[in-house]
């Protein structure tokens, strides 16, 4: 049963005293309690949202070599409600060229497209909103809604910029859904269904179960899902539509104050977004190592809270990773030109998505699971995604050494300042 | 499963409900001084000419042809794919691969083609050599 | 006699394509590298204004165009400075006493038209105009920007014989707008012992005010 109906039921139970099955008012309290999760979800959202900025703006500074904000609240942690405050007190100027009614409504339709992808993310053990059985089809139906919106700011606004913007960002959503579409078929074929706690039920906690290390193609797959869906959430290296130093900042240009706002705030949570479906998709979602669902729903009191605490940590951390990976990704690759972002998505993901595709399908039809074939390919996946942590580390140690004995000769001071002190 | 659905509708007004109400709060708070400046429209301090409602390249529109293409037939392609692990444990993979395969055919005719034309080059001459001064 | 151009190289589609992915899949692997170590350095800015040794205006060179400012006693009135101004951001005004003697009745000087462009300061012949080192100028509203020079009536036009000498340059402005540009300044954290010690906390040097005494 739904979790929705489950508390639903317990509040009939112990503050009504009535059946649920027989009581009139069933309903009422089922669409209140509905209200309540989805205010906690945007309050999620929110206060997701915030603090991710102030991070990646320090981050953005340690990687530039400078510090970024760090005046509001300590150590600028509370720049974000700084920022927020500021824009809602900005006033709202609607341009007096602009189709009024368009321009007022496209940041509802951005907003919502946003949030409507929360109802299917698979949070914890038992704890999704709505477990629809298309979910797949569900996420990549309600995201578009965001094209439709920013198309609605970029024509609504009869600027210049913003009509740039908004095409553009038009044709990079639409383009980039292929691809990510089609890595999401991989996910679909091996898990057999469509729902996302499927998807996740499919998997197991450690790494050999995940998706992504299931066999070579997945691999692939893993990382063209997250190009893509770094391209459909609008960051660099895909953010034409929003190129500050070539079309000024797209189509959000003629908006102010609050209504701007909610453009960013569905920005920062689409990157949540996407981290949270690569992370249940491909990573083995909320799955504790060793510990099956089944025995997690068999649990009962505060036993069973605990798991799911555990549950909803693994989830999380391995979301605000990718986060933090697309994040440093903003700060490492330039901008690609128009040209290169269509050929890029249409001449290599798509074509590469196919093959994977292709492949994956082949692999199920011939490998049985759980034979030695089967063990060798998921052993070996783990070894070489191993491999590339471990490489990518001593890269970035030899990186460091390197420079580390000029800084020493030229400044007299060690280069050493490890991100937890914050200057 | 309706329940479902019930609450992703739930959801979506309870979005827009949020951004309604973020919106009208703000009115009590900001500031509201229109100016025939602050109206105009912003094209970084020139004043603009003409209105930005003109054609625009047609080749977004040709993206965005091919992706409906595309889209339709992944969607089509995607309740193969979900029976597609039970349907082979049942001995019946060659009749799912087929399926799968014929889709992805299409799909890969499709681009092929379109890439022989050369409409996924973005920077080519519309006009044609012919109608060049 | 012109070289023969060589005919242009056209590479292996099929192996610039696989050529194209790989070196996608390495150079993005390469730079996630790099910025991942520069997160592990030491950030090469200083915190402004805090952390710096001394305050930045001292750091400066003594030519530096600054805000300006007017030594009233030296000033004769005659005018040179407004009139050469480009941009008449000067504006002088004077009455003459019965006895001959002239007096002040504004001399402002508007930092919002401004431009530094030194002019005035060449023209001055007495070195009453000059150019400070005080560059931090902003203000709360833009009528702030023009700073009144005629801090008190009666303020007698100098006679070019008998000239007192320059007060120090920066002075002058300091003493009309207290807390002008001059933000709070924060002790350092302490740095780990193998570099330098940081520089005290230098609040209170010359006629500074902490902030918010305007």
């Amino acid at each position: 049963m739904n979790i929705i109906q489950h508390v639903a039921n317990l509040l009939i139970r112990s503050v009504f005293h009535a059946d649920p099955a027989s009581w009139p008012w069933t309903w009422l309290v089922q669409a209140v309690v509905i209200g309540i999760a989805a205010f906690l979800a945007f309050a999620f959202v929110a206060i997701f949202a915030g603090p991710v900025s102030w991070i990646e703006r320090r981050i953005a500074g340690r990687i530039q070599s400078r510090i970024g904000p760090n005046r509001v609240g300590p150590q600028g942690v509370l720049q974000w409600l700084a920022d927020g405050v500021k824009c809602w007190l900005k006033e709202d100027l609607v341009p007096a060229a602009a189709d009024r009614p368009l321009f007022l409504a496209a940041p509802y339709l951005v907003f919502t497209g946003m949030f409507g992808a929360f109802v299917v993310l698979p949070f914890g053990a038992q704890v999704v909103a709505a477990d629809l059985n298309v979910g797949i089809l569900y996420l990549l139906a309600i995201t578009s809604l965001v094209v439709v919106g920013l198309l609605m700011a970029g024509w609504g606004s009869n600027s210049k910029w913003a009509l740039f913007g908004g095409v553009r960002s038009a044709a990079q959503l639409v383009s980039y859904e292929v691809p990510s579409a089609f890595s999401l078929l991989c996910v679909v074929l091996l898990a057999g269904t469509l729902s996302t706690q499927g998807i996740v039920a499919a998997q197991g906690g450690w790494p050999w179960d995940w998706f992504i290390f299931r066999n070579p193609f997945m691999f692939a797959a893993f990382f063209l899902y997250f190009t893509a869906a770094i391209a459909e959430g609008n960051r660099t290296p895909f953010d034409l539509p929003e190129a500050e130093s070539e079309i000024v900042a797209g189509y959000n240009i003629e908006y102010s104050g609050m209504r701007f706002l909610f453009f960013l705030f569905a920005e920062w949570a689409n990157i949540w977004i996407m981290a949270a479906i690569s992370a249940f998709a491909f990573l083995g979602g909320w799955q504790i190592p060793g510990i099956a669902p089944e025995q997690i729903a068999a649990t009962k009191g505060w036993e069973f809270v605990g798991w799911q605490a555990l549950s909803w940590t693994i989830f999380l951390v391995k979301a605000t990773f990718l986060v933090f990976v697309v994040i440093q990704i903003r700060w490492t690759l330039p901008r690609l030109r128009v040209d290169q972002l269509m050929i890029t998505c249409w001449k290599y993901l798509v074509p590469l998505s196919m093959l994977m595709v292709l492949g994956v399908l082949v692999l199920l039809a011939l490998v049985p699971e759980g034979g030695g074939a089967d063990t060798i390919l998921r052993g070996a996946m783990v070894g070489l995604g191993l491999a590339v942590v471990l490489v990518s580390a001593l890269r970035v140690r030899r990186t460091f050494r390197v420079d580390r004995e000029h800084y020493r000769e030229m400044e007299g001071r060690d280069l050493w300042y490890p991100p937890y002190r914050l200057p | 499963m309706g329940f479902e659905f019930v609450v992703v509708l739930l959801f979506l007004t309870t979005s827009a409900v949020i951004v309604g109400i973020a919106l009208w709060l703000g009115r009590f708070l900001r500031p509201r001084l229109p100016s025939a400046e602050k109206a105009s429209t912003y094209e970084c301090g020139e004043r603009p000419i003409g209105s930005a409602w003109f054609n625009f390249n047609p080749r977004f529109y040709l993206f965005a042809l091919v992706f409906i293409v595309f889209d339709a037939e992944i969607a089509l392609t995607y309740p193969a794919a979900a029976v597609a692990r039970r349907w082979i444990a049942e001995g019946r993979a060659w009749l799912v691969v087929a399926e799968i395969v014929l889709f992805l055919a299409i799909l890969v005719a499709a681009l092929a083609y379109v890439w022989g034309k050369g409409e996924l080059d973005w920077n080519r001459d519309l006009a044609g050599p012919e109608e060049m001064p | 006699m012109v070289p023969a151009v060589p005919p242009p190289v056209r590479p292996n589609p099929v192996r610039a394509y696989f050529g194209n992915i790989r070196r996608a899949v390495s150079s993005t692997f390469e730079g996630m590298t790099v910025t991942m170590s520069w997160l592990f350095r030491r950030p090469s800015t200083i915190q402004y204004p805090d952390r710096t040794e001394k305050p930045v205006r001292e750091m400066l060179p003594e030519t530096y165009r600054g805000l300006l400012e007017v030594d009233l006693s030296r000033c004769t009135a005659c005018l040179l400075c407004a009139k050469t101004c480009p941009l008449g951001c000067i504006s002088i005004e004077t009455c003459k006493h019965p006895d001959g003697a002239r007096e002040f009745q504004t001399f402002d000087i508007d930092n919002g038209l401004c431009m530094f462009c030194g002019l005035c300061a060449e023209a001055c012949n007495f070195d009453a105009l000059a150019h400070t080192r005080e560059f931090e100028a902003s203000v709360s509203s833009a009528e702030q920007l023009t700073v009144r020079f005629v801090d008190r009536p009666g303020r007698l036009v100098a006679k070019a014989k008998d000239l007192p000498p320059r007060r120090p340059r920066g002075s002058i402005l300091a003493a009309l707008i207290p807390g002008f540009g001059r933000r709070r300044r924060r002790a350092a954290p302490p740095e780990p012992p193998a570099s330098p010690a940081p520089a005290p906390a230098a609040g209170a040097e010359g006629p500074e005010n902490p902030e918010g005494t305007a």
